[in-house]
């Protein structure tokens, strides 16, 4: 929300970025046009496209591209190019508020014009005023790119707590910075190589450097969509698969939310939490093979159809197995039909055998196959089941899970409208 | 084990010849320990192909090595690196690991010997005091010809494993590594043309930005196999429903590729005819015939029109029983008519099969029948594709 803290923020930002260039230019060394322009080439390009780097978190090629203008023309330029950078297309056409792009622009110059400063005041010089070592400006380089990324770190946070009316460590703690940080890393040393190409008027020599960077972040672009729409996938296509049991229609949607639930209650890691939900929407895939009739059947089973019951979580294990990406969920499908007390299937382990995600899925599994309509029963209301759950506690069903989900239950109103 | 001894021992031979045939300048330990690390780390990232085999490539740090100083200490560093490989490989996955290790050691060391006659083409002078953009051309070539021999020796190599014959293995290789042997050449030339002024600092850069786009394209293969085996296993999983069903939807995807492949399709659209044969049925689940048989091709097209991974294998699936229209892809035609080969042949017999297809279909689907036919005629009489696991 833009208050009026928030349009104070921004005008001293702003105020402070002016400053920050008039000072600058009254040191500026004298420029080559060329380098400038391509670099402002290469920033309205890759901008436009939203560059991400294959290591955690999301930088934009501009700051390799601000810091090579840097190194190689100083700091005006390199403020020319983060201008640049921050005026784009699709970020104006979105409709944010205009203190947001204000704000975006004002950093942006601030930051880098505070590590242009902190170049110059070092004894850095531009390498457009003739060939220097590496150790000559490897100290002041290194200076400047920490110098933006502390700038940057105090700036985005001040400007995101006072946006979304948090506290400021809540903000730093939330937008990764360190993963940040080791981007800014890589992205500083591709702004050396690009500088010294630049001095070396290595046109050809630029363009190689810069195609494979475009050409990854393509394909990496593709890659974090895919990684993204994992999860959906599998779930529409188990949805499809399932769809032959009117009954047990949305039932692996249903217990996924509920063990992912429990799971985030319990504090287990965001990537247990990811195997748990996949293994919820896949943990009956291995019934798909038994008869309608078993499934729904009223009456009291035969024991072949008891057999046929009992192998489907081998069955899903089994199917499951091959699957790279599935690796860690086969012991969940397999076991989350064990009991605590031993009573369980297929292998009748006791307790702590049990994988703790086995048995977080058992729980949320047994919940929902309580609470939803059978052909020859009607689900059981909530409060019902609850009791449910906590009689068999320590017996079928562990007893810390148990508690965990009563708990959801009872506090999460997202959990109940799941059902 | 007796490989990794056995590599030891002619890995020290050569060194130790090589040391003895050294031309001045002296030999520089340091830069040697480099190299030789950085073709470790290179070997120890190595790519998943889509068919499963791992390779690595270290064509980066090959190149920067052969043009900046020569073949010599190259060989060592490789040497010694592939001895490390070897050794972590026999850590991590035992004996069989370590002998895959050491055939691939073989063959990389033998391209960097290979490559050394090349490097008596390239202008030193050149390479050390560049001018403007002076070397990059010849490291282009120089690149070029190392991913030849690469490429080369690896389709030899697993062509001698059992793998595809040398000229698909070539263009099975090229589609996924493509892209990264581009990187290592580009960053190659890169790392050539800084190295005077920025020295090994230019170098490590460089290795470690060709590290970091690898990969991305890693993990992009990765997903997408990944994506791929879900697909099969979940393919699978609906089959069990109709247990005299059970393998036709691989057996149709096998064949519909390997038809399409000879009908001219393109790359891409074999890939989506085959995740298109993989679900063809799977909008039969859940319902009854004679409903199913009627609906299931656009039930189907609707589950996988919301999944970004199968773009474009929707219509695959909603046209696969449809005889002709504007709308009707080639690909379409192909799945319909080796579904219905593989239905007929359990029914009839693969001869009567072809038979009552080439009576019943016109149009593209009857040249399909015939690519079917010499198919399973090539299949020695078995008229069953080779593939198929049923």
């Amino acid at each position: 929300m833009v208050t009026s803290r928030v349009r104070w923020f921004v005008s001293a930002v702003c105020m402070c970025a002016a400053l920050q260039v008039v000072y600058l230019s009254s040191k500026s060394s004298p420029a080559q046009v060329i380098p400038i322009l391509l670099l402002v080439g290469v920033v309205l390009v890759t901008e436009n496209l939203a560059f991400q780097l294959p290591i955690a978190g999301s930088v934009s090629l501009s700051f390799a591209a601000a810091f090579a203008a840097m190194l190689h023309s100083g700091p005006i330029a390199a403020v020319v190019v983060a201008i640049a950078a921050s005026t784009n297309l699709s970020e104006i056409r979105s409709g944010k508020p205009l203190s947001i792009h204000l704000f975006n622009v004002g950093q942006l110059v601030l930051s880098i014009g505070l590590a242009g400063t902190a170049y110059l005041a070092l004894g850095g010089r531009a390498l457009v005023s003739g060939a220097a070592a590496l150790s000559d400006i490897m100290l002041p380089a290194t200076a400047a790119a920490s110098t933006f990324y502390i700038a940057n770190v105090i700036l985005v946070s001040i400007g995101a707590s006072l946006l979304m009316q948090r506290r400021f460590l809540q903000t730093v703690q939330s937008l990764g910075f360190f993963s940040f940080g080791s981007s800014l890393v890589v992205l500083a040393l591709l702004g050396v190589l690009v500088a010294y190409l630049l001095s070396f008027q290595s046109w050809f020599g630029l363009l190689l450097l810069v195609l494979p960077f475009a050409s990854a972040r393509r394909t990496f672009r593709v890659y974090v969509e895919l990684t993204e729409a994992y999860s959906s996938t599998v779930r529409s296509l188990v949805t499809a698969i399932e769809a032959k049991d009117p009954y047990t229609r949305g039932h692996s949607e249903r217990v996924a939310k509920y063990a992912q639930a429990i799971a985030e209650h319990m504090g287990l890691s965001q990537s247990d939490v990811q195997v748990l939900e996949r293994a919820a929407l896949l943990h009956d895939v291995g019934k798909i093979g038994i008869s309608l009739d078993t499934l729904v059947s009223p009456e009291e089973l035969s024991e072949d159809e008891m057999r046929a019951i009992r192998r489907h979580p081998v069955l899903g294990a089994d199917l499951v197995t091959d699957v790279d990406f599935l690796h860690d969920i086969v012991d969940v499908v397999r076991c989350h039909h064990e009991r605590c007390d031993g009573g369980g299937y297929p292998d009748g382990i006791l307790g702590e055998d049990i994988p703790l995600l086995a048995r977080i899925l058992a729980a949320a599994d047994s919940f929902d196959a309580m609470t939803s309509d059978r052909a020859y029963r009607p689900g059981m209301p909530f409060d019902q089941a609850i009791g449910e759950l906590r009689r068999v506690a320590g017996k079928q069903l562990d007893e810390r899970v148990v508690a965990g989900f009563v708990k959801v239950l009872s506090d999460d109103a997202r959990v109940v409208r799941a059902s | 084990m007796p490989y990794l001894l056995s590599l030891i021992l002619v890995g020290g031979v050569v060194v130790g010849w090589v040391l003895g045939h050294v031309e001045r300048p002296p030999f520089d330990i340091l830069y040697v320990l480099g190299l030789t690390l950085s073709v470790a780390i290179g070997r120890m990232l190595s790519i998943q192909l889509p068919q499963g085999d791992r390779v690595h490539v270290t064509l980066m740090v090959g190149v920067v090595g052969l043009m900046l100083r020569g073949a010599d200490e190259l060989l060592i560093a490789f040497i010694v690196a592939c001895m490390i490989d070897v050794a972590y490989r026999y850590l991590q996955g035992g004996a069989h690991a370590a002998r895959q290790g050491t055939l691939d050691s073989i063959r990389s060391i033998a391209v960097i010997a290979l490559m050394s006659f090349v490097q008596s083409y390239v202008n030193p002078a050149s390479v050390r005091a560049p001018e403007g953009d002076g070397p990059l051309l010849s490291v282009l070539v120089v690149g070029a010809v190392f991913v030849a021999v690469d490429v080369l020796t690896l389709a030899v190599q697993q062509w001698l494993a059992g793998g595809a014959p040398i000229a698909e293995g070539i263009v099975l290789l090229l589609r996924p590594l493509g892209s990264v042997y581009m990187v290592h050449i580009a960053m190659a030339a890169v790392a050539i043309r800084v190295h005077p002024s920025l020295g090994s600092w230019g170098l490590g850069t460089a290795l470690l930005l060709t590290l970091i786009l690898q990969n991305s394209f890693n993990l992009y293969l990765r997903i997408r196999r990944g994506y791929a085996q879900t697909i099969e296993a979940l393919a699978h999983a609906a089959e069990l429903d109709r247990p005299d069903d059970t393998g036709h939807a691989r057996r149709v995807a096998d064949l519909a590729v390997s038809v399409g492949r000879q009908m001219g399709l393109t790359s891409d659209e074999l890939e989506k005819v085959g995740y298109a044969a993989l679900l063809h049925d799977i909008g039969r689940i859940g319902y009854e015939q004679p409903e199913a048989d009627i609906e299931h091709p656009d039930r189907g097209a609707e589950i996988v029109a919301g999944i970004p991974f199968l773009e474009g294998v929707g219509p695959l699936i909603k046209h696969h029983r449809s005889t002709g229209g504007d709308d009707v892809s080639r690909g379409a035609m192909v799945v319909g008519v080796c579904c219905r080969y593989d239905r007929l042949r359990k029914t009839h017999g693969a001869r009567a099969a072809l038979d009552i297809l080439a009576a019943d279909e016109q149009g593209y689907r009857r040249s399909v029948v015939d690519v079917v036919e010499r198919a399973a005629a090539k299949d020695g009489g078995r008229l069953v594709p080779a593939k198929s696991v049923s």
